[in-house]
């Protein structure tokens, strides 16, 4: 079963709370509790209602998830991770659920997610690998890749995530769906447990920017400050400035682009140099920040965390202060480099990832890149825009000639996310929205 | 003979050991790696002329949000 289009049925539902209900009951029956062969889903609401606190009908008929870092009141938040799957539930929402609940939005369930947000592949030994809804046999991405596959899969009209380093964009690149992450500090992460303490954003994921700008205008925001009173303009990526991208997704990303000119919009060419090392920036920052949330954990339960993790949160208790400093000025640096860029710009383009999704079990690579480590390779386009705290939105530029998902990456200009959508939207408009990959599938 | 990757190696160790840590859980060759990539990256922007005047980047209007958990 897949979800009716948001629009859809809040044009239906015309204040009908019993219909609502009887929609959300009937998809989350659909939705194993494991999240089926996809593995979308963590865990599943038993009996989906309408909330008590409901204020008002802004959402009502929008049914969405969370990813399991997020708190629901209730139900136990596992970050992905044998850590958490045994500690009490949650005692209370995280705003964005609160927020989303009081405007008449239903919670189906927590999404799948790369245990406690620390890596970009999807693989989840706990709770099962995320599977590309697109070719079964390759990954979604993450650390949010539960979120956006249940998006893909039309199990719920909007997910949320969190985004350090692209945790959004990525999966929502690969599933060929929107993935949004904001301006840092639009979105409170109250109720967040995260993983870097000023890298991550939530992120919001759907089909259509549509629905994401109505999510947006019914939450209470700080008011834009982009302006809308002249004609867009566009900068996009010319070149390999930021580091080589496979040929297959260079190729559609180039054919987005030509669609673009050929609809009109005013674009221009442009480099973005001096960001190839941004990724060891954000590295600088992110390791004494995730071990310092978890010094304790990590000396007394050591053997519940993934081999790999342990090694990333060691190095983060090793690192000096003088580094994780300099790494914060290093931020002030680039944010001021790539203002220069944007300046004559609303929005810049560039690809959401460098390579296709890889095979499950295999790093993303991209030929003849020698050099790459898997880290840069799948997050070259995107950590910049977190390391300068930038917002930036991933949405669909169709399918490459082997048929997967490319992500066109558009970055806005700090404190501009309304802006940055309506953007989004035009763009879309021209590239068109992604059809579902899974007409058929049973989930 | 003692490779200089070695005497990385053990270094890390020795610094893990003094935090109180299990070296023996992970890949030393890994972290020593890492430390060293990442640290040479931190090492250019540090050469760069405005460096010293650059004020940190913290983005302090995150505070608001909590980021362990707290049920």
């Amino acid at each position: 079963m897949q979800v009716p289009k948001l629009k859809e049925v809040m044009g239906q539902v015309n204040g009908d709370r019993s219909m609502v209900e009887e929609l959300a009951r009937q998809t989350a029956n659909e939705i194993r509790p494991d999240g089926g062969q996809w593995k979308s889903f963590i865990s599943v609401t038993d009996d989906p209602r309408l909330s008590e606190s409901l204020e008002v009908d802004s959402l009502l008929g929008c049914l969405f998830s969370v990813k399991d870092n997020i708190d629901v009141a209730g139900v136990i938040t596992t970050c992905g991770s044998n850590l958490f799957a045994h500690s009490p539930p949650a005692v209370k929402d995280a705003w964005i659920v609160e927020a989303l609940k009081a405007a008449g939005a239903i919670c189906l369930g927590k999404n799948n997610m790369h245990e406690l947000a620390l890596g970009a592949t999807g693989m989840n030994p706990r709770f099962g690998t995320t599977r590309n809804p697109w070719d079964f046999d390759r990954g979604v991405g993450g650390s949010s890749g539960g979120s956006a596959l249940a998006v893909a899969l039309r199990q719920v009209h909007i997910a949320f995530g969190t985004d350090s380093g692209g945790s959004v964009r990525i999966p929502a690149a690969w599933c060929g769906v929107t993935g949004f992450k904001p301006t840092p500090g639009s979105l409170s992460l109250q109720g967040v447990a995260g993983a870097c303490l000023t890298l991550d954003c939530l992120g919001i994921f759907s089909t259509e920017v549509g629905d994401l700008i109505t999510i947006w205008d019914s939450l209470d925001l700080p008011k834009d400050s982009g302006t809308d009173n002249h004609s867009i303009r566009l900068g996009y990526l010319q070149d390999e400035s930021m580091g080589p991208v496979d040929p297959r997704v260079w190729e559609r990303y180039q054919e987005s682009v030509d669609s673009l000119k050929r609809a009109n919009f005013d674009l221009t060419g442009v480099s973005i140099e001096g960001f190839e090392t941004a990724p060891h920036v954000a590295l600088s920052v992110a390791y004494p920040e995730i071990a310092s949330t978890h010094m304790e954990l990590m000396r007394s339960s050591a053997k519940l965390y993934d081999p790999a993790i342990l090694a990333l949160l060691y190095l983060g208790e090793l690192w000096s202060g003088r580094n994780y400093l300099d790494a914060q000025r290093a931020r002030s640096l680039l944010r001021h480099r790539f203002w220069k860029i944007i300046s004559p710009f609303d929005v810049v383009l560039t690809p959401t990832v460098a390579a296709q999704p890889p095979l499950i079990g295999q790093p993303a690579k991209v030929e003849g890149d020698s050099k790459g480590t898997e880290l840069s390779t799948l997050m070259r386009f995107t950590v910049p825009f977190n390391v300068i705290g930038y917002p930036a939105i991933s949405v669909p530029a169709g399918l490459d000639r082997d048929g997967l998902p490319v992500g066109l990456q558009l970055i806005g200009r700090p404190s501009s996310d309304r802006s940055l959508l309506k953007i989004a939207r035009q763009v879309e408009d021209v590239l068109g929205i992604m059809p579902s990959p899974n007409d058929g599938c049973t989930t | 003979m003692t490779s200089d990757k070695d005497i990385r190696n053990r270094e890390v160790q020795t610094r893990i050991v003094a935090l109180g840590l299990d070296p023996d859980v992970v890949d030393l060759e890994w972290i020593a790696n890492i430390e060293s990539d990442v640290e040479a990256a931190i090492d250019a922007y540090r050469q760069e002329p405005e460096f010293i005047e650059t004020k940190p980047l913290f983005q302090p209007e995150q505070s608001f949000g909590r980021i362990t958990r707290e049920n």
